[in-house]
Parts: C-alpha cells; sequence; structure tokens
C-alpha cells in the first residue's frame, strides 16, 4: 500500500510539474541558428521559475530563476511586444520573421524589416542567452 | 569554363609538387611578437599535454588568472568612455550623472549612499540584464523611506493602544502611509503602460477567471467590471501608449491608471471581506470597529512596500534601457566606439591573418577534396567570404535632434544590418563580447567581434586560432550539406576518430566544431611551420592561449567556448590541436599523441612538407597581398 501511495504521489507530482504551462516563450530563428527560451513556475519550490534554452540541436538546458528575475525579463518581453504589435507600423510588405514572444495568450512575430526594434531585441535575446550559459 | 578551370588548377598543384613548396616563404607569424605567458614555463610538455603547458604554470595554477576579468573590464570602460562622452555633449558630468537625471525626471531619487554594485547592475554591467536582482532599498530613496516609515508604522500599532482615540490616529497614520506610497505607485506605473495593463488588470481578470469560486461577485464588482471591460480598457492603453513621448502623455497616462487600478479582490477567506458587525448577537463596540479597520490596513500595507519596490526597479530598468538606446545612437558614441575597436593598423594584421587563414584553407581543400565540382564550388566560394570591418557611418545616416547627431536606423541600414544592430542595442553588447562566428547565409562573412580586436594585439597566434576556426566553418559538415558540396564523406573517417574512446570522445553535437577546430589546427601547421624550429612551441602554445583565458564553467564573455557545442577546453587543446599529425611533425613530437589518439586527414599530412630548421633570413619575408594569397592555392 505504501509503494502505491508513494508511486501516486511521484506520478502526481511529475503530471503537475509537464502540466505547468509556459508562461513566456522567446523563439529566435535566424541564419540557421534556432533558440527558444522558455519560461515556467515550478510548482515544487515556492517564488522559483524554470528557465529553459533550447539550442539549434534540440539540446535542453535547465535553470532555476527567482520570481525577480522572471518579473524582469517578462517585464521587458513585454515590452517589446507592445512596440512591435502596437507601435510601429503593423504589417511589413515582406516579413522575414526572426523572433517570436508568446506571454500566455499574446504572440506577435517580429521581422527583420521592423528595424527599430533591431538592437533592442537582439540585446534582449543576448541577455537571454547569457542567462542561460 | 569550370572544367577549364580545375584543368588548370589540377596542373598548378603538380608544379607546385615538382618544383617543391617552399616553407619559409610568406612567413605569416615571423613578425608577429609572442605574448609573454607562452614564454613561462608550463606544466607539462607540448608534446606529452598541449592544454598543461600552454594554460597551467609549472606550481599547477592557471598562467592566465585575472585575465578574462581584466578584458572584460577593458571592453566596459570603452563602452562606459564612449557613453560619458554622449552625456557631456548633452550637458552632463558624465553617463552616471546622466542616469540619475533621467531617473529623477522620471521621480525616482538614487539613495545618496548608493550601493555600488546595485547601481552597476541597473547599469547592466555585469553583462546580462537579469543575473541578479538588485535590492531595491539599497538603491531608490523611495523604497528605503517606504521601507522606514512602514518600520514606524509597525512600532506605533505594537504599542499600547488604550481608548479610541490612539486608535483613530493609528488610522490616520495607516492611511496617510498607504496614500503616500500609493501616489508615488500610480506616478511609477504610468511609465510603463503594457506593464501596468499587463501585470494588473490582465492578472487580476486571470486570477478572477481561474478561481471564480473563491470571489464572491457583489464584494469584486470593479474588478469584474474592468475584466468585463478589458478589450475596451486595453484598446485605450494602446491609443495612449502611442502617444508616449508627446508633451501631455504623463499626465494622460496617470489619469488613465488612477481610473483603472484594480482594487485588491476579496476573496471567500479574506477575514475582512464580510465580517458580521455584531458577534454573537452583541453589536460590536467603536473600538471593536476600529480595530477590525487597523486589521484590513494593516493586510493592505504588507503590499505597500514589495509593490513600490519592484514597480520602481521596473521603471527605473525601463529609464536606464530607454536613455542607454538614446546614447547607443548617439554619433559621439558610434565614433568613439569605432574609432577604439577599428584602427587601420589593426585592419591591416586582421585582414592579413584572415586572408592567409583563407589560403590555408584552400590549400587544404586542394589536398582532401577530391571530386573536381565540390572543389571548385569550395574555393570559388572562398574568394567571396569576407572578414566583417565596420567603418563610420556616413554623415547622411546620422539626423540632429536638439543639437546632437543620432543614427537615423532608415537610412544607416547597410548590408547585413551590423550597424544597425550594434547600436540600437542599448547594452552595446557586440563591444563587450568576447565572440567571433561565420554568417553562412545572406551576407557570407566572417565577424571578430570587438573584444577579439583587443586580443589581436597583444596575442596575434589567437587570433589566427580563432579565425581560422571561423573561417574553417565554411567546410564543415553543416555548411557544406547546406551548400551543396557535401563533405560528410570526407570527414567520416576524421570524425570516427574523434569518437574513439582513446581520442575526445566526440558527441555528435559537437561535430560541426570540432571539425572547425581541426581546419584551425591545420592552419595553424602550416604557419607554424615556417617558423624556425626553436619557436615552434612556444608559437603553438601562444595559438591555443584563448582557450586558457576561459573558465567553462564561469559565465564570463566566453560564448566561444560554451561546452554544448563545443568539448571542454583541454579536450579541444589537447585532443584536437595538440594530437593533429601535422603539428605533431612539425614539432619534433612523437608521431603518437601519449595521451589522446592522433586524429587528421591522411591527405592533409601528405601534403605538409617535411621541415626543417626555417632559415632566418626569410623571417622579415614580405607578406603576401590579398591576390598573392589565393594564387598559391589554385
Amino acid at each position: 500500500m505504501k509503494k502505491i501511495m508513494i508511486i501516486l504521489t511521484f506520478l502526481f507530482s511529475a503530471t503537475s510539474t509537464f502540466a505547468q504551462p509556459y508562461l513566456l516563450e522567446v523563439h529566435f530563428e535566424k541564419n540557421k541558428l534556432e533558440h527558444q527560451y522558455l519560461i515556467k513556475k515550478d510548482p515544487q519550490k515556492d517564488n522559483k521559475y524554470i528557465f529553459t534554452f533550447v539550442n539549434e540541436k534540440r539540446e535542453i538546458k535547465n535553470k532555476h530563476i527567482t520570481s525577480g528575475q522572471f518579473e524582469q525579463i517578462k517585464n521587458e518581453a513585454n515590452r517589446l511586444l507592445w512596440e512591435n504589435q502596437y507601435r510601429n507600423p503593423s504589417s511589413f510588405d515582406k516579413c522575414k520573421e526572426y523572433m517570436t514572444l508568446k506571454i500566455g495568450n499574446e504572440k506577435t512575430r517580429v521581422c527583420q524589416q521592423n528595424i527599430n526594434l533591431t538592437g533592442k531585441s537582439y540585446g534582449f535575446l543576448n541577455s537571454l542567452h547569457n542567462l542561460a550559459k | 569554363m569550370k572544367i577549364l578551370k580545375y584543368n588548370v588548377l589540377i596542373l598548378f598543384c603538380v608544379a607546385a609538387s615538382i618544383t617543391g613548396y617552399s616553407q619559409t616563404k610568406n612567413c605569416l607569424l615571423c613578425d608577429f611578437k609572442m605574448p609573454s605567458e607562452s614564454s613561462k614555463p608550463g606544466g607539462a610538455d607540448p608534446c606529452f599535454d598541449l592544454f598543461e603547458a600552454s594554460c597551467m604554470g609549472a606550481d599547477g595554477k592557471s598562467k592566465f588568472q585575472g585575465d578574462p576579468e581584466k578584458l572584460s573590464n577593458d571592453m566596459l570602460n570603452t563602452v562606459k568612455e564612449a557613453r560619458d562622452k554622449t552625456a557631456k555633449e548633452m550637458g552632463f558630468k558624465n553617463i552616471d550623472d546622466a542616469i540619475k537625471n533621467k531617473l529623477k525626471s522620471a521621480g525616482i531619487d538614487l539613495r545618496d549612499n548608493i550601493d555600488d554594485k546595485a547601481f552597476k547592475n541597473l547599469k547592466n554591467e555585469d553583462g546580462t540584464l537579469w543575473q541578479t536582482t538588485e535590492d531595491s532599498r539599497k538603491i531608490y530613496s523611495s523604497v528605503e523611506q517606504c521601507v522606514k516609515d512602514e518600520y514606524e508604522l509597525m512600532n506605533a500599532s505594537n504599542g499600547t493602544l488604550d481608548g479610541a482615540s490612539a486608535l483613530k490616529d493609528l488610522i490616520k497614520k495607516y492611511e496617510a502611509f498607504n496614500l503616500k506610497y500609493h501616489s508615488l505607485t500610480i506616478k511609477l506605473y504610468a511609465k510603463d503602460i503594457p506593464n501596468f495593463v499587463n501585470n494588473n488588470i490582465a492578472t487580476q481578470c486571470k486570477q478572477l477567471k481561474n478561481s471564480s469560486h473563491s470571489y464572491k461577485p457583489d464584494e469584486n464588482q470593479k474588478a469584474l467590471n474592468a475584466c468585463e471591460n478589458f478589450e475596451k480598457i486595453k484598446r485605450q492603453a494602446i491609443e495612449l501608449y502611442r502617444l508616449e513621448g508627446t508633451a501631455d502623455y504623463d499626465k494622460k497616462a496617470e489619469e488613465f491608471v488612477q481610473k483603472n487600478i484594480p482594487s485588491e479582490l476579496q476573496s471567500n477567506n479574506t477575514p475582512f471581506a464580510s465580517k458580521p458587525t455584531k458577534t454573537q448577537g452583541i453589536e460590536k463596540t467603536e473600538t471593536e470597529k476600529l480595530r477590525e479597520t487597523i486589521e484590513a490596513l494593516e493586510k493592505k500595507r504588507l503590499n505597500v512596500c514589495p509593490t513600490l519596490s519592484s514597480v520602481t526597479a521596473n521603471v527605473a530598468r525601463k529609464v536606464v534601457q530607454d536613455f542607454f538606446e538614446k546614447v547607443s545612437k548617439s554619433k559621439t558614441t558610434v565614433d568613439s566606439l569605432i574609432e577604439a575597436h577599428y584602427n587601420e593598423s589593426r585592419k591591416k594584421q586582421a585582414a592579413l591573418i584572415f586572408n592567409s587563414a583563407k589560403a590555408d584553407i584552400q590549400d587544404l581543400v586542394g589536398a582532401f577534396v577530391k571530386d573536381n565540382q565540390k572543389r571548385g564550388d569550395i574555393l570559388d566560394g572562398y574568394d567571396s567570404l569576407e572578414l566583417f570591418w565596420m567603418e563610420k557611418p556616413k554623415d547622411s545616416a546620422y539626423s540632429t535632434i536638439d543639437g546632437i547627431k543620432f543614427l537615423d536606423i532608415e537610412k544607416a541600414n547597410t548590408k547585413g544590418l551590423a550597424i544597425v544592430e550594434a547600436f540600437s542595442d542599448p547594452s552595446l553588447s557586440f563591444f563587450r563580447e568576447l565572440n567571433a562566428f561565420y554568417t553562412a547565409s545572406g551576407y557570407e562573412r566572417v565577424t571578430m567581434m570587438p573584444a577579439f580586436l583587443h586580443v589581436l594585439e597583444k596575442n596575434p597566434y589567437s587570433f589566427l586560432s580563432v579565425v581560422a576556426h571561423e573561417v574553417g566553418h565554411k567546410i564543415g559538415p553543416m555548411v557544406s550539406k547546406v551548400k551543396d558540396y557535401d563533405l560528410g564523406p570526407e570527414y567520416r573517417e576524421l570524425l570516427n576518430c574523434y569518437k574513439d574512446s582513446k581520442s575526445i570522445k566526440l558527441k555528435e553535437v559537437q561535430t560541426d566544431e570540432v571539425i572547425a577546430d581541426y581546419i584551425s589546427s591545420e592552419v595553424l601547421a602550416r604557419q607554424i611551420q615556417k617558423l624556425p624550429s626553436e619557436k615552434r612551441k612556444q608559437a603553438l602554445m601562444s595559438s591555443v592561449e584563448l582557450y586558457c583565458l576561459f573558465d567553462q564553467n564561469k559565465h564570463h564573455l566566453h560564448s566561444i567556448s560554451c561546452t554544448s557545442i563545443h568539448p571542454e577546453n583541454s579536450l579541444r587543446v589537447s585532443g584536437i590541436y595538440g594530437s593533429n599529425p601535422s603539428i605533431r611533425k612539425i614539432m619534433g613530437c612523437e608521431k603518437d599523441s601519449p595521451k589522446f589518439k592522433t586524429c587528421g586527414l591522411k591527405t592533409s599530412i601528405l601534403n605538409i612538407p617535411e621541415v626543417g630548421p626555417a632559415k632566418s633570413e626569410n623571417a622579415n619575408s614580405k607578406p603576401k597581398t590579398d591576390s598573392e594569397t589565393n594564387k598559391g592555392v589554385r
């Protein structure tokens, strides 16, 4: 009985870990490089979030970040999302997409043609990449 | 036409083998000064363990302690100097003074005795924005004051409170405290409307939706109304957001926040949400009612300083990032950074090394790629491969605002967007990171970031090995496949050798980087063999120094050596460079490395001529010109 309980507890906790939705998703793709940065709440630890980096070889690297770090990343991402979505021309004749940002249910695709955002978004991606190291 | 070209190529190779390859001509490294570290006694013989010989001293400690930090600081200092110049042009004492003024204008005062580490973190001087989060109390005076006021309030509430009068006084104190910081928080929310909408209204609606059973509708009417009208409120926020920067934006934004700031949700478990005014049928006394009010205020108080702290930190980062972005684009910053890193003497030396590496790789391709079509495509491709070099944008790329010239990214849109990317990044990371990369598509080129141009001055040997690695990517397994001259079959045996447990136990994901290291080691072999034999060991140790500089477990500026796709540094140095048969041959080492299996392309070893000590009269031989560089290959 005890064994069954342990297995059930394990299954339940494993399921709850996988069931956590991503709160933030950043997808970058350019020159055959494909990077993904994902953040979700760690259900096992209070005030901790799991930051996941997936590289072009689909290798996965996870690390914990604090709620403070998560808030700052999310805020920066949200500013970029609004700037891309609402401030600049909403569409381009051609769009060579290099970054997708998803915060909760909101999603935006950043085009290379949106040069107002190029430096800022590269700075953002660079900081995410450094955080993943 | 192509066939004719390859016939000429074959004829030239034959001619070269008949006349004999002169290893002493075009000696690239002969004029280069050896860095001092390579002359220090190493922990091992380079033939035995190249990594230990190059990186570790005889005492077992690293020869390069403190160097990564120094390079990191040097790079940051040039960025700071450039920003200081722009800040002065804007009328400030320096960049720190400018930041303090900008924050003050946004309603954020920094403490007088500001914590240095926290201030550096705010300015992103540690290389990433989010490596740590600063303690707001150590940096913002309003947050520090909030904590002090809170402490006094708690002291007051913990004291003896007899009678209604004392309780009423305490309520006034609570209300004054809440009001003071509520007003301040509203002003700050107004500075970042996207996050006000996202973090406050949207988050609360999500909370209400997900746990609707926990909240009684009649006690959360305002929040429910806001959620019902969320799309409308968001449209208003977007309209407002588009006005940011205009004269009356601040006032309108504050009004918007004031109107839409959500009140705290009252849950079924909130002890004060629907307390009966009677206790067991008895009407509550005035004192009891006052105590309940204090309890409710106390609950509110708990969130005041943490909220102020997080909103202040967020807005401060936005203000600093926005200001840095502006400063990055000023002509003064642009010119200052380009002048600091891209001077003529570096350009000449970098081009010389780059062209030399290209020529050596073309030579190598001539030796191991037997298929005429593939070989021709590769050699043609290398002709057009460029080394990126940043030049100052023309005056027409700038627009003048308030007497200061700023890079207009619409006008400065140069090929490959390098200028735009580099100077519209608020953190100017291009000028701070030690990295180099090969770009395969679009504008095909090799980019050695400015930190490498510093390395070039101190240690051109290391620069050569990295340039050769990047140039080598063009014939790596992945790129060659994409570019339709798949060299997978040519590398099969070599890769199997690296996979062996007696070699570096190559992982599949590391294939491209390992081949690029191998190509680089072949280039080094070709260049070092032109040096007098007594200089070769030191030259080789100098060439791999870069791999000694960075501890792969630390998070300094070393994305070039991250362990996911690169093998560990000692494996790269001893298992690839130190076990290259061409290198072992020119160094006079035993054929087989004692620690790692010797791995190399057989054809390339055959093409390396037998070496004897190079004659010193050739040490000052004239460098090749660009056109000469490619001639020798075909």
